[in-house]
């Protein structure tokens, strides 16, 4: 199992660097020019050759990604072209607007997809089953953006019930529409996958074997069956957690809340080199972590699987 | 035509020409309130020497003073100094006196040596700053900011209050970039006491009539009035300033009470228009600025001025602009705007004019037509704009393709980077004098990213630029600036399209508010809030 772990976490190392290199050679590739957002018009050609030289922009591609590499391995990620603020300043600012964001949202739509999973397998063919089977689709299919919308225009226009958006003092409230929103459109892959995985063990023949061993429905769908219809449905949770972690940023556009999505969007069209970097090292690293801790919760729901 | 005279109005209405008594004069118990507004996107600075962005101008001067200002008009007034300069006959030397007792936020009191030091900064070539331009015409300037000396002779303090600036040669616009960001005073010791000189910019300390409290970048700015502010303190308490990026989300917080003042979008503006509760809290607000598609003027066929001619004629601009911008725009045929001395109202445009357009077409060489591009930035205005075009072009025979390329770019193409063939654009003033339209955009020196994007060439437009940049009598200066635009009109660089007129809504208990064309004229000093519907109040979360 150590071994395991160490394997996995050391094998991060190579990933990061993949990450950190394609997205050096795409930023290099892409056209458009870092110091015309930088300088406006009327600079004299003396100022944007000051400014070439000041961010480096003068250097071989090689020794300007080296140069990023040594700082970033000593731990410092730059500073902005644009603002001049710390990257890793920002990064630790914004994030946690993020992960609150995430986190609730997670929340909110795994109680709700897998419960609304659950229920409509157990009650396949009947009752609420194709209804609820045919709202799944439509949530599918509505866009974020237009759920956000709404949100804010019936809870937070009409209703008045929570702040329309922005951060507000940072408190619980002002996340309630983003999260509201986000949950319930992540909700809805969760609850097809459940249903589905739930439809699928339901039908194994050791339910069936419980059954007519005589023991409660209740304790049928519980023990026997949800336990082994969750391996399918962890993997979809946890790719899901690490999805709400580095691409919120609809949401986050819309509600005006500073978050990681919304400043890494901004640095790409400004061609801001280090905060775009630093915002991919950080996702990959964020993404990196999601991973593992799937891997490892699938060991806790099913000891079936070996991680050797 | 009648559009266009119902838009001049507008304009001149809001450019301050309305009856007096229009704004109401607030009483003394309206002082108070926090005044709650959104900008679309985080500032990037407030260190006034790297100001280039319009949200940037109009934060700073919520900060700082300079020693002459904007006023809502877009006319230079006195700021910091206590009347227009003194300028000596030769036009070379402006003799500043300062007001006395004027403090920074941190409570000294500002000096000569204060201005001295921030202009010094902003030419100082450690300070890197993107602005130095509106200073080169300092004497010793051009040395200084090379790094080859340290004297700085165009600008001393003459005792504790006097500042005496000379100029390497007359520049008639002066004051306007007197009145510039870049030329705003600030404290060193609050430079200084960063470790690294860029953090003063999240930092900012002016004398200014506001004070900057809390900067969460992505989400608000909380402005507190400076109580010792020289020309007495602010009606409002405070300005808190949210961004927010998405219109819808702006609009549901305007509607929601939230908002106090917000600008309108072509979708949103038809409906408060409309709407009887609204109309008399719509502001409108002309942006110094013109929309035009541009010609490669050294690239074939677009180095022919026939072709150019051709194009004009082919496009039916009112027909496009009634479509996508009704109310919203002052149809342009020149580059400078009206309201600006220089701009001409005689200038005719191009009448829309098929047959004429593929006549000349066939007298150019090319009876057929031809292929060409027509870049743009991927925003929906552009292509609202530009299909139209392509349309209109092609029933002359000429195969246009729309190429989308994102901001960064589109500049970098249209500017030194490329060979564009069209392209739609606007250019924003940074001060309002034609000089800062006509000089950029059409002198030779300036091709390119200078502003001379057409890469238009006209020697006898260079001389009378020139000319005119060192005219200081006004009339005489305004005379050659129409010339100017007469001349380059003529030759059809651009297809010019229009000058933008946006609007503003209000909440109705807000009072006071004057739009400023310029965007560093608007100090919000004078704006106050009444009561507030009790609906409203409920609404509003107290957001410090």
């Amino acid at each position: 199992m150590t071994r395991y772990l160490s394997r996995r976490l050391f094998l991060m190392v190579p990933l990061l660097l993949g990450v950190s290199l394609i997205t050096f050679i795409l930023l290099y590739l892409v056209p458009g020019d870092p110091v015309h957002s930088l300088v406006g018009e009327r600079a004299s050609p003396e100022t944007i050759e000051n400014i070439r030289r000041e961010l480096g922009l003068d250097l071989p591609v090689h020794v300007r990604y080296s140069r990023w590499l040594g700082r970033t391995l000593r731990g410092d990620l730059g500073r902005s072209w644009v603002t001049h603020r710390p990257v890793r300043e920002s990064l630790v600012t914004r994030f946690p607007v993020t992960l609150r964001l995430s986190v609730l949202a997670f929340t909110f739509s795994s109680v709700l997809g897998v419960s609304l999973g659950i229920v409509v397998a157990v009650r396949e063919d009947r009752g609420i089953d194709h209804p609820a089977h045919r709202l799944l689709i439509a949530g599918q299919s509505v866009p974020v953006i237009y759920l956000c919308l709404l949100f804010m225009y019936v809870f937070g226009v009409w209703m008045g019930v929570a702040p329309i958006s922005g951060l507000g003092d940072g408190s619980l409230r002002h996340f309630l529409l983003p999260a509201g929103a986000l949950g319930l459109y992540t909700a809805v892959p969760k609850a097809r996958m459940t249903r589905s995985a739930m439809l699928e063990v339901l039908r194994q023949d050791y339910v069936r074997t419980a059954r007519a061993k005589g023991l409660p429905e209740g304790a049928v769908i519980w023990r026997h069956a949800l336990r082994n219809a969750m391996v399918t449905v962890v993997t979809v949770l946890g790719s899901g957690l690490s999805n709400l972690l580095v691409g919120s940023v609809l949401t986050e556009t819309v509600f005006g809340l500073p978050g990681i999505g919304k400043l890494q969007i901004d640095a790409v069209w400004a061609r801001d080199f280090p905060v775009v970097m630093g915002c991919f090292i950080f996702q990959a690293l964020v993404l990196s972590l999601c991973n593992f801790v799937v891997d490892l919760a699938y060991a806790w729901v099913n000891p079936r699987i070996r991680l050797e | 035509m009648r559009a266009r005279a119902v838009a001049m109005l507008l304009c001149l209405a809001a450019m301050g020409c309305r009856p007096s008594g229009a704004v109401p004069v607030p009483a003394p118990d309206r002082y108070g309130g926090v005044f709650r507004g959104a900008w679309n996107r985080n500032p990037v600075t407030l260190d006034p020497a790297y100001v280039v962005t319009i949200l940037d101008a109009t934060a700073c001067a919520l900060i700082y003073n300079g020693l002459v200002r904007f006023d809502e008009r877009g006319r230079v007034v006195p700021d910091l100094a206590v009347a227009l300069p003194e300028v000596s006959p030769d036009g070379r030397t402006y003799v500043f006196e300062l007001r006395r007792g004027v403090t920074f936020s941190n409570g000294r009191e500002l000096v000569a040596d204060d201005v001295v030091y921030s202009f010094r900064r902003v030419l100082d070539p450690a300070t890197a700053s993107r602005r130095a331009w509106v200073l080169e015409a300092l004497e010793g300037a051009e040395a200084f900011s090379r790094g080859a000396t340290g004297e700085l002779p165009g600008v001393r303090a003459e005792g504790s209050h006097r500042v005496v600036i000379t100029l390497v040669a007359p520049q008639a616009h002066f004051l306007s970039l007197l009145a510039m960001p870049a030329a705003y005073v600030l404290a060193r010791e609050e430079v200084e006491r960063h470790d690294d000189p860029r953090d003063y910019g999240f930092h900012p300390v002016g004398t200014g009539p506001w004070i900057l409290d809390t900067w969460i970048p992505g989400s608000r700015l909380y402005f507190r009035a400076n109580r010792d502010y020289f020309e007495g303190r602010p009606y409002l308490d405070a300005l808190e300033f949210r961004i927010i990026e998405d219109p819808a989300t702006a609009l549901a917080e305007f509607r929601a009470g939230n908002l106090h003042l917000l600008r309108l979008g072509p979708a949103e503006y038809g409906a408060f228009l409309a709407d009887p509760r609204w109309r008399d809290c719509l502001v409108a607000c002309p942006d110094l600025a013109v929309y035009y598609l541009g010609f490669n003027c050294e690239k074939r066929p677009f180095n022919d001025p026939r072709v150019r001619r051709a194009i004009n004629h082919a496009i039916d601009r009112i027909a496009i602009l009634e479509a996508v911008l009704p109310g919203r725009y002052i149809l342009a045929n020149g580059s400078v705007p009206p309201g600006l001395a220089g701009h001409d109202a005689g200038l005719e445009g191009y009448a829309y004019d098929p047959d004429l357009a593929r006549r000349l077409l066939a007298e150019a060489g090319y009876p057929r037509g031809f292929r060409m591009e027509i870049l743009q930035t991927p925003s929906p205005g552009s292509l609202q704009l530009t299909e139209p075009i392509q349309r209109m072009l092609a029933a002359v025979g000429i195969r246009a393709r729309l190429v989308q390329l994102e901001t960064s770019a589109f500049f970098a193409t249209i500017g030194d980077g490329g060979n564009p063939d069209s392209f739609l654009v606007s250019w924003w003033a940074d001060y309002p004098e034609a000089e800062n339209f006509l000089y950029p955009m059409f002198h030779s020196r300036n091709r390119g990213a200078g502003g001379n994007r057409a890469r238009f060439a006209d020697p006898e437009v260079d001389r009378l630029l020139d000319l005119a940049r060192y005219t200081l009598d006004a009339g005489k200066r305004e005379a050659l600036y129409r010339e100017v635009e007469r001349r380059v009109f003529a030759q059809t660089p651009w297809v010019p399209l229009y000058f933008p007129v946006n609007y503003l809504v209000h909440q109705p208990w807000v009072g006071g508010y004057v739009p400023c064309p310029v965007p560093n004229a608007q100090k919000m000093t004078g704006v106050w809030l009444g009561p507030q519907p009790r609906s409203h109040e409920a609404r509003e979360t107290t957001q410090r």
